[in-house]
C-alpha cells in the first residue's frame, strides 16, 4: 500500500510569502496530480509542500486585445482555461486540447504551471504553448524574469527554472488561423502530438508527447522534402505506446493529411 | 422509499454501503507488506533491525515467525506460504509484513527490512519454464487427501502445475482423413482482474477464536483453509464479507486472509492489512495461455475432428488454476457436433503473479483460438461463418460432453438475433477506416457445485429477513434473491432485508462465482420459501385446530377452515402476542433438479462489429451486441448490466490490457500503464438481446449469467479485426501498434 509520508505545509494567499518559502525541500503544489504520484513513487520526496492554491495573483485570467495576448495563471485548471470564453475565443486550439487532458478529476484539479513545470514529455499543453511561441513570467525572492516556454522545458522532467523559481503566468499570443493540434492517445497520457500553424507561406510544425521535449520546426509552404526531412530526423520514442517507427508512420500519415502533401 | 432497480442502489451512491476496507477494530493495527524484489531467489537473510526500531513498529513478521502457521496452503496444490519460505518465486511476493500503530509507520518500516537474496535464474514464459531444468518449486504436492472437485495434484518432474486431458473417438486418425485442416494459434495476455476495491482484510486471532472481516468471494473457503491453518472448529472462525467493491472472480478462494491472521497471531493485535492497484497485481491474475487448435472438416464442411492444446502461463503458485485449466478443457471446443476430439492441456509454473479464477474461468482464452479458429476455416471453406457456426452447432438437448447436463439452450436462435441485429446496423467505413465483424458463441459448463443453504425468516407484520452466505459484490445478487423471496411469499420487495454474508449468522454456501447464485441460491431460497409456507400452515392448522391438510394456502394467503389469514396474523395467533418469527430453511444439494451436473449450461454468444484505422491501427468498436440466454430473467436490467459488465471486460481483454514483464520485474503495475476499459471505449451501439425460453434448472427456468458475456467477446474481437485488416491476428491484446503492424503485414502481402 502506497502511504505519503508525513508532509509539513506553507499555506498563504501572498505571493511573497510563497516565493519566500519554495526551494527544493517546499515543493508548490496546487492540483498535485503531478506532485503527488511522483511522491507516491518516491520520485520527490520533499519537506514540505507550499499551497498555491490561495494565491489569487497565480489565478488569473486576463484578455489583452490591445497586445493581442492572453495572460493564464500558474494555478488556472485546465478546466478553466477550457471553460473561458476569451481562451475559447482567442485561443480555441489551446482551449480544446485543454479540454481533453488526462480525466475530468486532472482537468478540474490539475494546473496550467504543473503540466509545464514537470515537463512531462506527453503534454498536450506543453506542445501547444510551444507552438503559439507562448512566454512564461517567472519569480523568485531574487527577482523576475521573462522566457519563452521553449527555454522554459528543457528536456523529459527538466526545466530551466532554478529551485527557488516559481512559474507565475503564461502569455499566449492570439491563436493565427490555420492553427490546430491532434493527438494519438491510447493510454491515460498522449502517445503523439501534433501542433500545426499553417500559413501560406510556411508551416510551423510541433512535434510532442513522442519527443523528449516539445520540437518546432518552420518549413516553406509546399516544401514536402523539408517536411520529410524533419520527421525523419526526430529522435522519437521506444516505449509502452509503440515502436518509434509506429509513431513516426503515425506522424507521417497526420501531417500528410493535415498539410495535403505526399511525404 | 421504493427499491427501484436494485435494492443497494440508496446505500451505495451515498456512501453509506460498508465494504471490507471501510472497517475497524478496536485496537487496531496497521500492516504493510515487504514484497520480494526478486522474481526467483533464495532468501539469504533478512535484517529487520532498523525496522524494529521504528516508532510505533510492533512486529516485524517473516516465516520464521510463524511457528505452526507456517504450513503450506492452496486448496488444490498446498504449494504456498504465507510468507515466502526459504526462495521467492516472483517480484511482488510477500516476504515479511511490518505491524504498527498507524500505516504510516508501518510503510516507513517496511522500506527499512533488508532482504538478501541468492539469485536463481527467472522463468518468465511458459514455453521456456516447461523446457527448463530449473524447478520453481522442487517438490510436488501430492500430500493425501488434496483432491478439490475431483482435481487432484498431479506429481511433477517440471515445471508443470498441473495437467489435464479430455478425448472421444480418434481425433488424430479423423484430422488425417479430413478433407481441409485448419489451425489456430492464439495467445491470451497476462490480465488482472481489476476491481476498484482492492484486496483487503481485518484479521483479529485471540486464543481460541479468529474474527476475519476481508474482501473474499467465497467467506465459507477462507473459512476452512483459516480452521485448518490455525488448528480451530469451523465454528470458532468467523469470517464476515460486508459488500465488495468488485470481484470477478480475482477475490476467490484464500488471499490476504492468512497473511492478515497470521499477522494478528504474531502481534496479538487485530491486524489490517490492505493493498494497492500495484499490491493487487502483485496477489492474482488470470492464466496467460497460448492455445493451438486444429480442427478438421468433411466435403459437407462439418467438424469430423478437433485437437486442442492449452498450455497456460499459471504464474509461481497453482491457487485454483488447475480447476482452471480442468474447465478451460471442457470449454475449448465450443457447443457443436464433433464426433472426434483431443484436448490437451498443462498450467505451467512461471516466476510471476500466481494466476487464479477470472470471470470465464478458463473460456475466453480456449475460446480466443477455436472460435477465430471457426473464422478462419470459414474463409478457406468459402463459407459465410455464421452459415458454419450454423451447420456446426449442437440442438437443445444434445450431449455436449457425455455424462453432462444436456445443452439447455438455443444457440441457432441466439445466433439469428445476433445477426439480425448487426445486420440492422450496417454501415460503410468512415474513409481511412476499415470496417470487419464477427460472431463467437461459448458454452460454459458454469453453477459449481450446487450446494447452498438459505433461511427465511417471517417477522410478525409479515416483512422477511433473508439470510445467505452467498456475497454482493456488485452484480446485484441481493435484489435478485430479494425477488425471488418476493414473489414466492407475495409480499413487495420492500418488505424483504438480506443480510450480509457472515459465517458466524448466515447458512452454508458453497461459492459466489461460476455464475451460479440467482440459479443454486435462488433455488435454495425458493426451498425456504417453501419450507415457510409448510410451518406457517402447520402452525394456522394449530391455532384453529384442524389437521394440516385441511389448510388452503392460496395466493399469498392461508384458509384454516373458511377463514382467510395474512402470514402476519397466523404468526400473532400462534404466539398469542405481536410478536414472534417463524422461519424456513432450504437446502439444495445434487438432488432433483440440481443432480445433474453442470447445474446449467452458461451460454456466451456475441457479434461486433469494428473499424479499424488504417493509419494509427486504433480499433473502434462501432456495434457490441450480446444475447443474455439466461432461461429467465429474474431481474432484467441487472442481466442487461452484467452482460455489458463482462463483454466490456473482454473488450479491456481484446484491445488494451496485459501484464507486461520485461526481465523479471512487472513493468505496468498501475492503472497508467495497464490499461481497463473507459467510458470513452464504450462501443458505439449496444443491443443486449435477453434470451428467455424457460430452458433452466433454476427458478422459473433461469440459469446463469455473468460469465458468458465475456467468454466470446476477445474471439469475435480478434476475428473482426482480422477481417477488417486482411491478416488474422495471433496475439492479444490489438493495441493500435499491434494492429498497425498487422496493416504492415497486410500490405506487405
Amino acid at each position: 500500500m502506497t502511504v505519503l509520508p508525513e508532509l509539513g505545509l506553507v499555506r498563504s494567499g501572498d505571493l511573497d510569502k510563497v516565493l519566500a518559502a519554495v526551494d527544493y525541500e517546499h515543493a508548490p503544489y496546487a492540483g498535485g496530480t503531478e506532485l503527488v504520484p511522483a511522491m507516491g513513487l518516491g520520485l520527490r520526496r520533499p519537506a514540505a509542500i507550499v499551497d498555491l492554491k490561495r494565491v489569487e495573483a497565480l489565478k488569473g485570467i486576463e484578455v489583452d486585445a490591445d497586445a493581442g495576448t492572453v495572460t493564464v495563471g500558474a494555478a488556472v485548471t485546465h478546466r478553466r482555461l477550457s471553460d473561458h470564453p476569451g481562451v475559447r475565443e482567442r485561443l480555441p486550439t489551446l482551449a480544446a486540447a485543454a479540454s481533453r487532458v488526462g480525466n475530468a478529476r486532472v482537468r478540474s484539479t490539475g494546473t496550467v504551471g504543473g503540466n509545464l513545470c514537470f515537463a512531462e514529455p506527453r503534454s498536450d499543453l506543453g506542445c501547444v504553448l510551444v507552438a503559439l511561441g507562448a512566454m512564461a513570467e517567472v519569480r523568485s525572492a531574487r527577482g523576475a524574469r521573462t522566457l519563452s516556454i521553449d527555454e522554459l522545458i528543457v528536456g523529459a522532467f527538466e526545466t530551466s527554472l532554478a529551485e527557488d523559481e516559481l512559474l507565475i503566468a503564461v502569455t499566449v499570443p492570439f491563436e493565427p488561423a490555420g492553427t490546430s493540434y491532434w493527438k494519438l492517445q491510447s493510454y491515460e497520457r498522449p502517445t503523439l502530438g501534433v501542433a500545426l500553424v499553417a500559413t501560406d507561406s510556411q508551416w510551423e510544425v510541433t512535434v510532442g508527447a513522442a519527443t523528449e521535449r516539445p520540437t518546432r520546426a518552420v518549413i516553406a509552404a509546399g516544401d514536402a522534402a523539408g517536411l520529410a526531412a524533419f520527421v525523419d530526423s526526430l529522435e522519437l520514442s521506444d516505449d509502452m505506446t509503440g515502436p518509434s517507427d509506429y509513431k513516426r508512420s503515425v506522424l507521417r500519415a497526420r501531417l500528410q493529411r493535415a498539410l495535403g502533401v505526399e511525404l | 422509499m421504493t427499491a427501484g432497480p436494485r435494492s443497494d442502489a440508496w446505500e451505495k451512491v451515498t456512501g453509506r454501503a460498508r465494504y471490507a476496507v471501510d472497517m475497524v477494530m478496536p485496537n487496531m493495527a496497521h500492516a504493510a507488506v515487504v514484497r520480494s524484489e526478486r522474481a526467483h531467489a533464495r532468501i539469504a537473510g533478512i535484517d529487520r533491525a532498523e525496522a524494529e526500531a521504528v516508532g510505533g513498529v510492533i512486529a516485524v513478521v517473516t516465516a520464521d515467525d510463524l511457528g505452526h502457521l507456517g504450513r503450506r496452503f492452496g486448496h488444490i496444490v498446498p504449494d504456498h506460504y504465507v510468507l515466502a519460505k526459504g526462495k521467492v518465486r516472483y517480484y511482488g511476493e510477500p516476504v515479511a509484513v511490518v505491524v504498527a500503530e498507524t500505516p504510516h509507520q508501518a510503510a516507513d518500516a517496511a522500506g527499512l527490512v533488508w532482504v538478501d537474496y541468492d539469485d536463481l535464474p527467472v522463468l518468465t514464459d511458459s514455453a521456456s519454464a516447461l523446457a527448463s531444468d530449473v524447478l520453481i518449486h522442487e517438490q510436488s504436492y501430492t500430500e493425501p487427501g488434496q483432491e478439490f472437485l475431483g482435481v487432484a495434484p498431479t506429481p511433477s518432474a517440471d515445471n508443470a502445475a498441473h495437467r489435464g486431458e479430455l478425448a472421444w473417438g480418434d481425433a488424430e486418425t479423423a484430422l488425417a482423413a479430413a478433407t481441409t485442416v485448419v489451425e489456430t494459434t492464439a495467445t491470451f495476455p497476462l490480465v488482472y482482474g481489476y476491481a476498484m476495491e482492492t484486496y483487503n482484510a481485518l484479521a483479529d486471532w485471540q486464543p481460541g477464536s479468529l474474527h476475519v472481516v476481508s474482501t473474499a468471494q467465497h467467506p465459507l473457503m477462507v473459512r476452512k483453509e483459516l480452521a485448518r491453518m490455525f488448528s480451530l472448529p469451523l465454528a470458532a472462525v468467523r469470517v464476515e464479507v460486508p459488500y465488495i467493491g468488485g470481484g470477478y472472480g480475482s477475490k476467490s478462494y484464500t488471499k490476504l486472509e492468512p497473511l492478515a491472521a497470521a499477522a494478528s497471531w504474531a502481534s496479538g493485535r487485530p491486524v489490517k492489512v490492505t493493498t494497492d492497484v500495484e499490491g493487487a497485481m502483485y496477489t492474482t491474475r488470470a492464466d496467460g495461455a497460448v492455445v493451438t487448435v486444429r480442427t478438421g472438416f468433411d466435403a459437407g464442411a462439418r467438424i469430423c475432428a478437433r485437437d486442442i492444446d492449452i498450455r497456460f502461463d499459471t504464474g509461481a503458485y497453482a491457487d485454483n488454476s488447475p480447476l482452471v485449466l480442468t474447465k478451460s478443457i471442457n470449454r475449448s471446443f465450443g457447443p457443436y457436433r464433433i464426433p472426434n476430439l483431443r484436448v490437451r492441456g498443462v498450467a505451467a509454473y512461471t516466476n510471476t503473479t500466481p494466476a487464479s479464477s477470472y470471470r470465464g474461468f478458463g473460456a475466453p482464452q480456449g475460446a480466443l483460438a477455436s472460435e477465430l479458429n471457426m473464422d478462419m476455416a470459414a474463409d478457406r471453406l468459402g463459407i459465410d461463418p455464421v452459415e458454419l457456426r450454423r451447420r456446426n452447432l449442437l440442438a437443445p438437448g444434445d450431449t455436449i460432453i457425455d455424462g453432462k447436463r444436456p445443452l439447455d439452450a438455443d444457440l441457432a436462435a441466439d445466433l439469428d438475433a445476433i445477426v439480425s441485429a448487426l445486420d440492422s446496423h450496417r454501415a460503410a467505413p468512415e474513409p481511412g477506416t476499415l470496417r470487419g465483424r464477427a460472431v463467437a458463441v461459448t458454452a460454459s459448463d458454469a453453477g459449481a457445485s450446487p450446494i447452498s443453504t438459505a433461511q427465511v425468516r417471517m417477522h410478525a407484520d409479515g416483512s422477511v429477513t433473508l439470510l445467505v452466505s452467498s456475497t454482493e459484490m456488485g452484480q446485484g445478487s441481493r435484489t435478485a434473491l430479494a425477488q425471488i423471496a418476493a414473489r414466492e411469499l407475495h409480499v413487495d420487495l420492500d418488505s424483504v432485508a438480506v443480510g450480509q454474508s457472515d459465517t458466524r449468522f448466515t447458512p452454508f454456501e458453497w461459492t459466489t462465482g461460476a455464475s451460479r447464485t440467482t440459479t443454486v441460491v435462488g433455488l435454495a431460497v425458493q426451498a425456504a420459501c417453501a419450507d415457510l409456507w409448510d410451518n406457517l400452515r402447520a402452525k394456522a392448522a394449530e391455532s384453529a385446530g384442524v389437521p394440516v391438510d385441511e389448510v388452503v394456502v392460496h395466493a399469498g394467503r392461508l384458509h384454516p377452515a373458511a377463514e382467510t389469514l395474512t402470514p402476519a396474523e397466523v404468526i400473532r395467533r400462534w404466539f398469542g402476542v405481536d410478536a414472534g418469527e417463524v422461519v424456513g430453511v432450504g437446502v439444495i444439494r445434487r438432488d432433483g433438479a440440481t443432480e445433474m451436473l453442470p447445474p446449467f449450461w452458461e451460454i456466451g454468444a456475441v457479434g461486433v462489429e469494428v473499424s479499424v484505422n488504417e493509419a494509427t491501427g486504433e480499433v473502434t468498436v462501432e456495434h457490441l451486441v450480446t444475447v443474455g440466454d439466461v432461461g429467465h430473467a429474474v431481474n432484467p436490467e441487472l442481466v442487461k448490466g452484467q452482460d455489458l459488465g463482462a463483454a466490456t471486460q473482454g473488450l479491456g481483454i481484446a484491445l488494451w490490457e496485459e501484464m507486461v514483464y520485461d526481465g523479471e520485474q512487472l513493468t505496468n503495475p498501475n492503472l497508467i500503464e495497464y490499461r481497463v476499459p473507459r467510458l470513452r471505449d464504450t462501443p458505439r451501439r449496444i443491443t443486449s438481446v435477453l434470451a428467455e425460453r424457460g430452458d433452466g434448472a433454476g427458478p422459473y427456468g433461469a440459469k446463469g449469467a455473468g460469465e458468458g458475456a465475456l467468454n466470446p467477446v476477445p474471439a469475435a474481437v480478434a476475428a473482426a479485426v482480422g477481417r477488417a485488416v486482411g491478416v488474422w491476428p495471433t496475439e492479444l491484446p490489438l493495441t493500435p501498434p499491434r494492429v498497425w503492424s498487422l496493416l504492415h503485414q497486410a500490405g506487405a502481402g
